[in-house]
This record gives C-alpha cells, structure tokens and sequence, in this order.
C-alpha cells in the first residue's frame, strides 16, 4: 500500500490555524513550510514564469488575513490554491490591460538544482515537462493538481471553479495527450 | 503506452499513488496494480511525472512568506463588570483600608517624635465618604488584593490571575 501523504491532514492544519489565532506566530510558520512548495507548484503550472514567489506570498497574506472565514471542514490547501489562481488571474488580466505579454510557461530549461544529473533521465525529465506544456491551460491545471497533488476531482473542482465531471474528463484527455506524447 | 480496460480502477491510479485511498480500497488497487502491466506503466509514468514538476517547481522563501503575514489576533484582554456584590466587598476592603491608615495614623500622632514631622503617606491621604470611591479607586485597590491572590500558594491555581478591566459606568 502507498504511503498514507501527512500533508492531508486537515485536523493538524485546523490545530495549527487555531494555535495562529490565539498569538502563537510559530504556528504561521508551519502552515506556511506545510503548504508553501505545494502552492508553488500549483502556481508554475498554471503558466507563471516570475513572481512565482510573490504570487505565493500574497496568497499567504491574503489566507491569513481572512482566515476566519476559512470553514475547517474545506481542505485548506484547497482553499489556498483557489486563492492563488484568483492572484494568477488578476494578474494576468492587469498584464493584459497594460498590453503587456502574458507570461507563458514554455518548455523549462534544466534548473540548476535539479536533482536527476544523468543526461538520461534530464532528457525523460525534459520529455515529461514537454508534455505536459502541450497540455490546454485547463488540462495542464487540472492534471498538475491531479499528479503531484493527488486532489481529488472533487477538489479541483473547487479550485479550477469547474465540476468533479469536468475535472475527471479533463484529466483523462491530458493522461492520453501526455500518453501520445511520449510514445511518438 | 496503453490504457487498462478496468477504467474505474485507473482512475483510482493518482490517488493510490498519493496515499489518499481507504485501507480497503488501496488493498483492491494493490492487487491489481500487482497483476496488470498496463497499470504498473501508469504508476510509473504518475510518479515520474509528479517528481519531475515538482523539481521544476521554483523554491520558496518561507521565513520571507511568514514575516510578511498579518499579525495573529491576540486574545482580547477580558472585560470584568463587577456585580453588586463584587462592588460591596471592594467598598468593605477599602473601609478596612481606612480605618487601618486612620489608626495609624492616631499612632503616630500620639507617638512623641524625635525626628520631627513624619510625611504623611499618600494612602493616608484619602478623605471622604467610602462610598464615593470612584471607579479609579475601586480599579487600584482590586490590584491591590490581586497582589495579595498572586502571592504563591500550596493550592493550585484556581482562575486567581485575573486580568481585570473595568467596565465604564460600573457604579
Ligand atoms: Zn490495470
């Protein structure tokens, strides 16, 4: 059996956001070290290229600012991406406004801190990124939140604003492409 | 690469890989997974993939996120409205406190002094009717018997540090 994922714990995230409001400020630490990569990620795959990092601190200030309306029975998680991809969108709207190019994700260069060395697996890494750009915006949303999440349909739902029906079929059509991709 | 006819199992694939199903679901995939090369290829392809977007993933600066966070909001000092009661036994405390400083006093007057005038103590000070304590008068002298609550006891606490406020208009 897989390995039960400790980030799905909503009853330790539901302690840590009440210790947070009685004062204890370490408490906003470890939600953010809990959830902070994950929102980040979300936040790339959604085609931000800069101000990744940005993006993912005013989700941060914004969650915490209203926290108090956060229901506990949500996933907060949940609940920050659909922050985040509302920030995304703003942003790209106000980029749009101004006439600026709207930053897609294209096919990412290596990082330097990659971690695969081999020139083997940079090249599979390479191929799976490739296949995954090649994704519709909302394939490549709801796929990513799928894949390196593990969400539930009924989760993407709620962050793309879409239905678990749509989200199902959407990530069916992208395995297949991102399938077809790498068999070519 | 192909896809397993058992459409419902494959759909559970993601979740499997992530450790969200159910002990008994899991054991179901598990089995199958064990027994279908179609699925062995997608799990592979699922773990692949979720470890290549996340290395792509930019890091974060978690101590920059935390300093920018909005204060937590602190627990509100609580607001205590004396009740009758509570009053009448301030106002019996502060008539204890008068007659005490007023005795002293007569001690001290009747006392021969050899080191001429002694100044008279603020607290002693205090003239007039017990009973037209003002709310300050009131406010210092229940931090007063706090002290006295405060001091260490074999008992343990029981709700004595009180973090007393009072209420206007409480007369
Ligand atoms: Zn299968």
């Amino acid at each position: 059996m897989a390995p039960a994922d400790p980030r799905d714990d909503p009853a330790l995230d539901a302690a840590l956001i009440a210790r947070w409001l009685e004062g204890d400020e370490r408490a906003a630490s470890e939600l953010v070290a809990r959830h902070a990569p994950a929102v980040a990620r979300f936040v790339s795959s959604l085609g931000m290229r800069v101000d990744v990092d940005e993006v993912v601190q005013d989700t941060f200030v914004r969650a915490f600012g209203a926290i108090e309306s956060f229901r506990s029975d949500a996933a907060l998680r949940t609940w920050l991406f659909t922050i985040a991809r509302r920030l995304v969108l703003d942003r790209r709207r106000s980029l749009k406004r101004r006439g600026t190019e709207v930053e897609v994700q294209e096919d990412d260069a290596a990082t330097p801190d990659d971690p695969l060395s081999s020139l083997v697996a940079q090249e599979m890494e390479d191929r799976l990124k490739a296949a995954v750009t090649r994704l519709t915006p909302m394939q490549r949303e709801v796929f990513t939140l799928r894949v390196t999440e593990g969400m539930g349909y009924k989760e993407i739902a709620d962050v793309v604003g879409s239905t678990e029906g749509a989200a199902r079929v959407h990530y069916h059509h992208a395995m297949r492409s991102v399938k077809e991709f790498l068999d070519a | 690469m192909r896809d397993c006819a058992n459409g419902e199992l494959r759909d559970l694939l993601p979740d499997w890989v992530h450790g969200r199903l159910d002990a008994d679901r899991a054991r179901q995939v598990a089995t199958h997974v064990a027994c279908c090369s179609d699925c062995v290829e997608e799990v592979a392809l699922l773990r692949d993939l979720a470890a290549s977007l996340t290395a792509a993933a930019p890091r974060v600066d978690i101590a920059a996120i935390v300093a920018a966070l909005p204060k937590p909001p602190r627990a509100r000092p609580r607001v205590i409205e004396l009740r009758w009661y509570q009053r009448t036994q301030v106002r019996a405390a502060a008539v204890l406190l008068f007659m005490a400083g007023a005795t002293t006093m007569a001690v001290i007057n009747r006392t021969p002094s050899t080191a001429g005038d002694l100044p008279m103590p603020a607290a002693i000070g205090f003239a007039g009717g017990v009973s037209d304590l003002s709310e300050g008068d009131l406010q210092s002298l229940l931090k007063e018997m706090e002290k006295l609550d405060a001091t260490p006891s074999a008992e343990p606490e029981g709700g004595t540090a009180i973090s007393v406020e009072l209420a206007e208009g409480g007369t």
